[in-house]
């Protein structure tokens, strides 16, 4: 609500309606009183001075009353009548007035209220908010309108009633269909005939269409504003004298100035006169012609730089025609011209690298070719472009691709993806082939979809890979025979596994391996490969004759025979031969071995002229293959013939040696047996001399005896030991699992008696994992180590006997410890030795046997044995067996 | 007939052996007569003996080394026998071949024992040979 009331005024005192009443009132009291008491006093004083009899007066009291209120009510009734009469005057001026002023107040579409002090509605000329009057007379605005609103109006007008200044102000309520009116008004303080204020009055006008227009407007300008705002391209509306009214954002960012800059201005009054004589001349040609002007210049804008600009005026008309205003709006192309520019010399570069690119590069749409480059002229054998342009591709693809192209094609339009490059083949203006390598695109040519083909020509390469293609596969063949040579023990297996090779490689009917026999004169063909299968023929045997074929070959030369039927020579059997069987060309390589025409590696040819100097060069490696082969197969068989002859031998020797080996076996069972005999006479009878003669033998005698006896037994023993040794040469060496410590226990509970007996402690602990050892030997050994423990511990007090063990991982060490006499180092190795002794043999017994016996079984077993000993520190024996 | 008065047959070549053995069997106080074959045929010549009806002995002891018939040979015939192979045979020779042994046992012998070369030994041996053979073992029939 727009206010505008002068405040300020101090506060006056609320006038009162009620004095004129008063003071009406009082008048006619007092005219009634004045009048009554002069009738009193008057008839009082007249009746007396009548009549002088106060009989009568009294008499005359009762007309006296009479007359009294007669009197006096014909004074009230002129007081009261003047009164009335004046009152009702004022009435009827009132009425006049108001009658007037209804009259006035009907005319006019204005608002009008009047209030009293207490803001009740008195008086209302249409009543707005769709209230009536009545509905309004006696109330007030808290009776009618919203809390808010009341509140709002109530505080206005109590500010007018004490301030007594009129308040303008415009306002909006909400009417009682709920809609809002908006009302433009004064109130003004209403002063009565005193000068009071007792009252208010109000006058509006509806403006509510006005807000909303108002309103309208202002959202339209807003809209425009925004609009105007957004719109890249500068806008300027200039009023009919080109003033400017208004520019939008863009003006602001292209000039750089900022609004105030412009507004109310001329173009002039802003720009120097190279800036504005550029358009003005437009824009008052548009506003002059009353019709759209437009131009397109580049303009060096202070501050911008130069710009490309574009610029269009446009005049604005009202109802009749006249110019309204000018609307100018410029347009700023210079990104868009760079880039433009930019297009051009990129398709400028384009076409430039198309031109002179070495790859094919043509554009086809719908089928035809729009565009050829200088390669593609060439790629295709066209002098011109024309030749081509306007062409069906199809008419420059090799029919059988045909299908796979057009599919491709389809595919690439598709968005597919992965299909190139790949090879084709394309097809010349001459109608000739030629292979190519391929890309295509697709791409917009002209606005419309087409496809870009990149093609390059590679006739060349296609050349060289089958160059490499054919060496790899020569490689390949070679690689195959070298396999072939290292397998192959025999010729059959040189003719199986090298020969069918071959054939592929020169891609001819027949390869044969022929070797010579020492004088040349005939040549075996010992393998020979036909076509589709391998056969051999062995000891096929040509005769030769002397040729100049021959003696190219003996002089280690490659013979190509282009044609058997064109030989000058008459052609040998061998030639007839082959021609007969259907062969026209041939090709030779000698083997050669240390100079020597060895013999020859052959292919045969249906056709004439079938072999070129490539697969000379080929052969001729082959060939060096092939001797080598050759002779290595020779060398095998002569190798497995000595291998042979050698086995033969070596049998011959074993049964040699097995034979001596019984003899051996017999001799030594025989000695035994024979040997033992006389033993057991001597022992015998010197014992029976004892016993039954002892009385008949001195002492001397007796010894004697005794002696005997002992040489016997001496002798016995040195048998035993003999067998014993020998057997264990002879025995084949059994090999089985063998516990360490089972052996160790059972070997020294076969000494149980002699041990406890003489009180050994003994002790056994090893622990070894199992072995793998010859069982008999092992406890031979052992055996024979615990004799000699026991043996050489016989005059120790306290005798002690340790087997003992311990693994290596490779191999597990025993030992036999004793507490004995022990030996002196220096004599290591000699004990082993057989029949070696180192004590006399009145103080230890023994033949010198045991500790050979130990080192062969060590030694038949691949281990060892050894020992440790300080005289008179006791001993120990230490064997090593292999796992 | 007992075993006491069995005789027993001794089967040596080696005339010291057959003496030697007598006296240990003297001295080990067996009482059985003792009768010798010197080499195998004479053993062997026995069996038409025996067959004749002369008494059998109740142990044979047999030398394996034999001239003129080797002892096994004898040892074969004599388990080969119908009747006769009930005679326990206690091999009695210095040879302690593995193969020997087996090879007599294979051919039935009761016992085998290595002949040692101290005659004292030799005396214990021909006793217990004695007392297992002719007083323990019960002979058959």
């Amino acid at each position: 609500m727009r206010t505008g009331g002068d405040v300020g005024m101090a506060n006056q005192t609320l006038p009162t309606r009620t004095n004129n009443t008063l003071r009406s009132v009082l008048v006619i009291a007092a005219g009634y009183a004045a009048v009554a008491s002069l009738w009193i006093l008057a008839s009082d004083s007249l009746l007396a001075w009548v009549f002088r009899s106060p009989a009568r007066i009294s008499a005359f009291q009762t007309y006296k009353g009479l007359g009294y209120v007669l009197v006096t009510a014909l004074v009230l009734a002129v007081l009261l009548h003047h009164q009335f009469r004046q009152r009702e005057q004022t009435e009827q001026a009132l009425r006049q007035s108001e009658e007037r002023f209804r009259a006035i107040s009907t005319l006019t579409p204005d608002h009008i209220l009047m209030q009293d002090s207490q803001l009740r509605y008195m008086f209302v000329v249409n009543p707005q908010l769709g209230l009536a009057e009545q509905d309004m007379l006696g109330k007030t605005d808290r009776d009618l309108l919203s809390p808010e609103e009341a509140d709002q109006l109530t505080r206005i007008k109590t500010q007018v009633l004490e301030t007594g200044e009129p308040f303008h102000l415009e306002t909006s309520l909400i009417s009682q269909d709920g809609s809002r009116e908006t009302f433009d008004g004064t109130y003004v303080p209403k002063v009565n005939a005193q000068g009071q204020i007792d009252g208010l009055i109000g006058y509006f006008r509806n403006v509510t269409e006005r807000a909303l227009a108002e309103e309208a407007l202002r959202k339209s300008e807003e809209r425009f504003r925004r609009a105007m705002d957004n719109i890249p391209d500068v806008v300027v509306i200039y009023s009919p004298d080109l003033r400017i009214q208004y520019i939008n954002a863009a003006t602001r960012r292209l000039t750089g100035r900022a609004t105030s800059e412009f507004i109310g201005r001329r173009e002039e009054e802003i720009w120097p006169p190279e800036v504005y004589e550029v358009y003005l001349p437009t824009l008052k040609e548009a506003l002059r012609t009353r019709e759209p002007h437009s131009l397109e210049t580049d303009l060096e804008l202070p501050g911008s730089g130069m710009r490309s600009l574009s610029i269009t005026c446009v005049p604005l008309l009202d109802e009749e025609g006249a110019v309204r205003e000018v609307l100018g709006i410029t347009h700023d192309r210079t990104e868009r011209k760079l880039a433009e520019m930019a297009l051009r010399e990129s398709e400028e570069k384009y076409r430039l690298l198309v031109d002179h690119s070495p790859y094919a590069i043509g554009v086809h749409q719908d089928g035809k070719l729009v565009f050829v480059n200088q390669s593609a002229l060439s790629l295709f054998g066209a002098r011109s472009a024309a030749q081509l342009i306007g062409k069906p591709v199809s008419d420059f693809v090799h029919p059988p691709q045909l299908a796979a192209a057009r599919d491709r094609i389809e595919r690439l339009m598709k968005g597919e993806t992965g299909l190139y490059p790949v090879e084709d083949r394309y097809v010349r203006l001459d109608g000739s082939d030629v292979p190519v390598e391929v890309t295509a695109a697709p791409l917009t040519y002209q606005g419309r979809p087409a496809i870009q083909v990149i093609a390059l020509d590679i006739t060349e390469r296609k050349r060289a890979e089958e160059a490499l293609r054919r060496y790899a596969d020569r490689l390949e063949v070679l690689h195959e025979i070298d396999r072939g040579i290292i397998a192959a023990h025999t010729l059959d297996e040189i003719a199986n596994r090298v020969l069918p090779h071959v054939r592929r490689v020169f891609a001819c009917q027949r390869s044969d391996l022929g070797l010579f026999d020492g004088s040349l004169t005939a040549v075996t063909a010992y393998a020979a490969d036909y076509e589709g299968e391998s056969v051999i023929l062995s000891n096929t045997t040509y005769p030769l004759s002397p040729s100049k074929q021959l003696e190219r070959l003996k002089n280690g030369q490659l013979l190509l025979v282009p044609d058997f039927q064109a030989l000058e020579e008459d052609p040998s059997a061998l030639t007839g031969l082959l021609l007969k069987e259907g062969y026209r060309s041939g090709l030779f390589a000698p083997l050669m071995l240390d100079g020597q025409l060895y013999g020859v590696f052959g292919l045969l040819a249906a056709a004439p002229d079938h072999f070129n100097a490539e697969h000379g060069e080929v052969a001729e490696e082959i060939a060096s293959q092939l001797v080598i082969a050759v002779r290595q197969v020779q060398m095998m068989e002569q190798i497995a013939q000595h291998a042979q002859e050698l086995e033969q031998r070596v049998a011959e020797r074993t049964a040699q040696l097995e034979a001596k080996n019984r003899e051996l076996e017999a001799f030594t069972y025989s000695v035994s047996h024979d040997l033992k005999a006389p033993l057991r006479g001597i022992d015998g009878y010197s014992r029976l001399l004892l016993s039954d003669y002892v009385d008949r033998l001195d002492d001397e005698g007796q010894a004697f005896l005794h002696n005997i006896e002992q040489a016997a037994l001496q002798m016995h023993q040195l048998i035993d030991d003999l067998l014993a040794y020998s057997h264990l040469e002879r025995r084949p060496l059994q090999a089985s699992q063998v516990d360490p410590q089972a052996l160790a226990e059972s070997v020294l509970a076969e000494r149980a008696g002699e041990i406890e007996a003489r009180g050994i402690a003994t002790t056994v602990e090893v622990p070894c994992a199992t072995i793998t050892a010859d069982p008999e030997g092992m406890a031979m050994a052992l055996r024979n180590l615990l004799d000699n423990a026991l043996k050489f511990t016989r005059d120790v007090p306290h005798p002690v006997v340790e087997i003992g063990g311990r693994d290596t991982g490779t191999t597990c060490v025993l030992w036999v410890r004793d507490n004995g006499i022990g030996f002196d180092m220096k004599f290591h190795d000699r004990i082993f030795d057989i029949f070696q002794r180192l004590h006399r043999v009145e103080d230890y017994p023994g033949t010198g046997i045991g500790l050979a016996i130990v080192r062969k079984v060590m030694e038949r077993i691949g281990g060892r044995t050894w020992a440790e000993s300080e005289p008179g520190r006791g001993a120990a024996f230490y064997l090593e067996i292999p796992r | 007939m007992s075993n006491l008065n069995k005789p027993i047959l001794l089967v040596e070549d080696n005339p010291m052996d057959v003496d030697l053995t007598k006296r240990a069997f003297t001295r080990s106080r067996v009482t059985n007569p003792i009768q010798v074959a010197r080499d195998g045929e004479e053993a062997l010549a026995w069996l038409p003996r025996w067959e004749a009806g002369e008494p059998r002995p109740a142990v044979i002891l047999l030398d394996l080394k034999l001239p003129k018939v080797d002892g096994l040979e004898v040892l074969r015939q004599l388990k080969s026998h119908p009747v006769f192979q009930t005679i326990p045979v206690v091999v009695l020779t210095t040879s302690v071949e593995d193969r020997d042994v087996q090879a007599a046992y294979q051919l039935g012998v009761n016992s085998y024992i290595v002949k040692p070369v101290e005659f004292n030994k030799f005396i214990e041996v021909a006793e217990h040979v004695e007392i297992y053979w002719t007083v323990l073992n019960e002979p058959p029939g």
